[in-house]
């Protein structure tokens, strides 16, 4: 792939801990179209977003140790990245006490990656 | 003239005291005596007088307005020691009675004729007496003195009729009130039986405590070992009392340290008579008058407080507090089951978590594994399979893992699929096992992607109705297909339709038909088996 090729596509912030499902998610994510960029854990990929600017859309698991988990990182970018699209996904479904936001995707694992892409498509479309 | 000794003598008191009549308002029975007295013996004034260690006081009375005198203006007093009767023919020149107060002055009684009120065992409560402003030479005659001590007989006849009738009444309400409690305590059972929340488990049963006893404010604490801290978890207070939902000092609350004593219980009647206590401030504070507070030790070892406060004097019965020791039990139990149900359900939901990451990286090796394989429809299915199954055990997680219903485990795996709105779906509710849930997921699957592959939902007007019904002691399930072409019977045996034939449970009980209107099949297995955990 070219690297003018690469500028133009969509980048996706994968957070996961577990390393193969962060692998499949980053090789689902690239076979899509989209650029993953893969970030083990939420303080990981909070110093990512503050280095990058290009980042489209995090697709974040939930339950992650050390430091925050992904719904705290979710309420995080809401508040210093407002723009950026959120996916998220864990074993069990969050229920509105958890504080999982009404604006986020979520899946449930193991996710079906068609539905996955079919989300990240719809959010790169709506907002070009 | 002193008053004679025998006045103050303790028995005769305790006697007096026991009848529990002084200060009690007029009965007609009392008074009809007095007034056949004052008949009898011809005078203006007769009194029924109980004589006690500080004043006389009259509980029936002709002829006179006071209600009770000091001892120093009564002539009973000397009558309490005679045999038979006292009399005073002129009260002025007696040395026992000629500076009475109500012989100097107004009224200016003058003749006295007082028979003694004894008890059957001896002791002397006081006087029938009749008195004249006039001093009477002679006294009384035979037939007079004869009626006024019969009459002071009937006086105590009446004195035991009134001490039977209280203790029958109070006799019939320790029963009412047994009978009261008894139904408090079962209604404490079913509500903390249904409880869902350790909140909810407090204030209902301090509630049902509370109303039962007529107290103001009912609760539990818990103790802290090494704080000396009282934390209030909830409680029930009357209406215009607060709650006390909070942290308090033990000194602070007048509790010492459980551990420090053997005390289990401090039960005070009237923390009014108590000033300068820690308790006494309790009053000041919170408007608490009378408190029992019971100790517990729960399962974990951790000391509860269950309180219970009044906001008048309370005389708390044995019953009493036995009836709050088995409420308090009652909620701790209950609060260890709430417990236990939350940690479970913690339990429960890590394993589940750990069970769907599991399935989630069995997946992601499949696919990276599988990546060089150019025939993806095998690929695909087993993925979709994998799926099937983790939606198996998101219905499970909801029932603990134990039981699901059909019509959960129905709907959780079409609606996977995407064809629920294609899909009429009728049936009972019904409760299977797990490993039920499991294959009928993975056969609901089957049958929905053949559906979708080849069978009536491939064209936009095919329609599935799934029904299940209970015949006799087996689970039935009809899957219908409609509006959709042909169904043929597959020529080569694939897993899929291996899952098929396994039926509901793994042991077949299928009959499948492929018919011009669309594939059918009826699967059936024993009820027993289905609900098998």
């Amino acid at each position: 792939m070219q690297s003018s090729d690469k500028d133009e596509r969509p980048v996706v912030l994968i957070v996961e801990d577990e390393p193969i499902l962060r692998m499949a998610a980053a090789d689902m994510v690239e076979t899509a179209g989209f650029e993953p960029v893969e970030a083990a854990d939420a303080t990981q990929a909070v110093e990512i977003l503050e280095t990058r600017m290009d980042i489209r859309i995090v697709f974040t698991d939930i339950k992650m140790p050390r430091g925050i988990d992904g719904l705290k990182l979710a309420a995080l970018i809401r508040d210093r990245w407002p723009p950026i699209h959120i996916i998220v996904t864990s074993g069990n479904k969050p229920g509105p006490v958890d504080g999982l936001p009404t604006r986020e995707v979520f899946f449930s694992k193991p996710y079906v990656e068609s539905e996955v892409v079919l989300a990240m498509r719809n959010f790169v479309s709506l907002s070009c | 003239m002193l008053t004679p000794d025998y006045v103050f003598d303790p028995q005769r008191l305790a006697a007096l005291l026991a009848y529990n009549i002084l200060d009690t308002s007029a009965e007609q029975g009392f008074d009809d005596i007095a007034s056949l007295a004052a008949q009898l013996c011809a005078t203006p004034i007769a009194l029924v007088s109980f004589v006690a260690g500080n004043r006389q006081w009259f509980k029936a009375r002709v002829g006179s307005d006071l209600c009770e005198t000091d001892l120093g203006s009564s002539v009973c007093a000397h009558a309490l020691e005679e045999p038979g009767l006292l009399i005073i023919e002129d009260l002025s020149t007696d040395p026992r009675s000629q500076d009475n107060p109500l012989v100097c002055e107004p009224p200016h009684i003058r003749f006295y004729a007082g028979a003694p009120l004894r008890t059957s065992e001896g002791d002397v409560l006081g006087s029938l007496c009749a008195i004249d402003t006039e001093p009477r030479v002679g006294g009384l005659t035979v037939a007079q003195c004869d009626g006024l001590k019969k009459l002071a007989r009937q006086v105590m006849t009446q004195l035991e009729l009134r001490r039977a009738l209280r203790e029958r009444d109070y006799h019939l309400s320790q029963a009412g009130l047994a009978g009261k409690r008894r139904t408090a305590l079962v209604a404490i059972g079913d509500i903390l039986r249904a409880a869902a929340s350790r909140s909810e488990a407090i204030e209902q049963s301090a509630k049902i405590v509370g109303e039962c006893l007529d107290l103001s404010r009912v609760g539990l604490g818990w103790i802290d070992d090494t704080e000396h801290i009282l934390d209030i978890e909830n409680d029930w207070s009357a209406d215009g009392s607060e709650s006390l939902v909070g942290q308090f000092e033990l000194a602070e609350i007048g509790e010492s340290h459980p551990a420090s004593g053997s005390t289990t219980r401090t039960v005070v009647r009237d923390l009014a008579a108590s000033p300068g206590t820690p308790l006494h401030h309790l009053l000041s504070r919170f408007h608490i008058r009378a408190l029992a507070n019971i100790h517990f030790r729960d399962r974990r070892g951790r000391n509860a407080l269950f309180f219970s406060h009044s906001e008048s004097v309370r005389d708390w019965s044995v019953e009493d507090i036995t009836f709050l020791r088995n409420a308090g039990d009652r909620l701790l139990e209950a609060l260890a089951r709430l417990e236990a149900e939350e940690t479970q359900n913690t339990l429960n939901l890590e394993l589940s978590h750990r069970l769907k990451n599991t399935l989630a990286t069995v997946q992601a090796i499949a696919r990276q594994t599988l990546s060089s394989v150019p025939d993806r429809e095998p690929v695909e299915a087993f993925i979709l399979r994998l799926q099937a199954l983790s939606h198996a055990h998101d219905v499970l997680l909801q029932k603990r893992w134990s039981s699901a219903d059909v019509n959960d485990i129905v709907t959780s795996v079409l609606g996977a699929c995407g064809v629920l709105s294609r899909i009429s779906i009728d049936g009972p509710t019904l409760k299977i096992g797990s490993r039920a849930t499991l294959s009928l997921s993975l056969l609901l699957h089957e049958l929905s992607t053949n559906a979708m592959k080849h069978g009536a939902l491939t064209s936009g007007t095919g329609h599935v109705n799934v029904v299940w019904r209970i015949a006799e002691k087996d689970l039935v399930l009809e899957w219908r297909e409609s509006g959709g072409p042909p169904a043929n019977e597959p020529t080569s045996r694939g897993f899929g339709s291996k899952l098929i034939k396994m039926g509901m449970i793994g042991t077949g009980g299928v009959s499948a038909r492929y018919l011009s209107t669309g594939f059918e099949a009826d699967f059936v297995a024993p009820l027993s088996q289905v609900q098998r955990a």
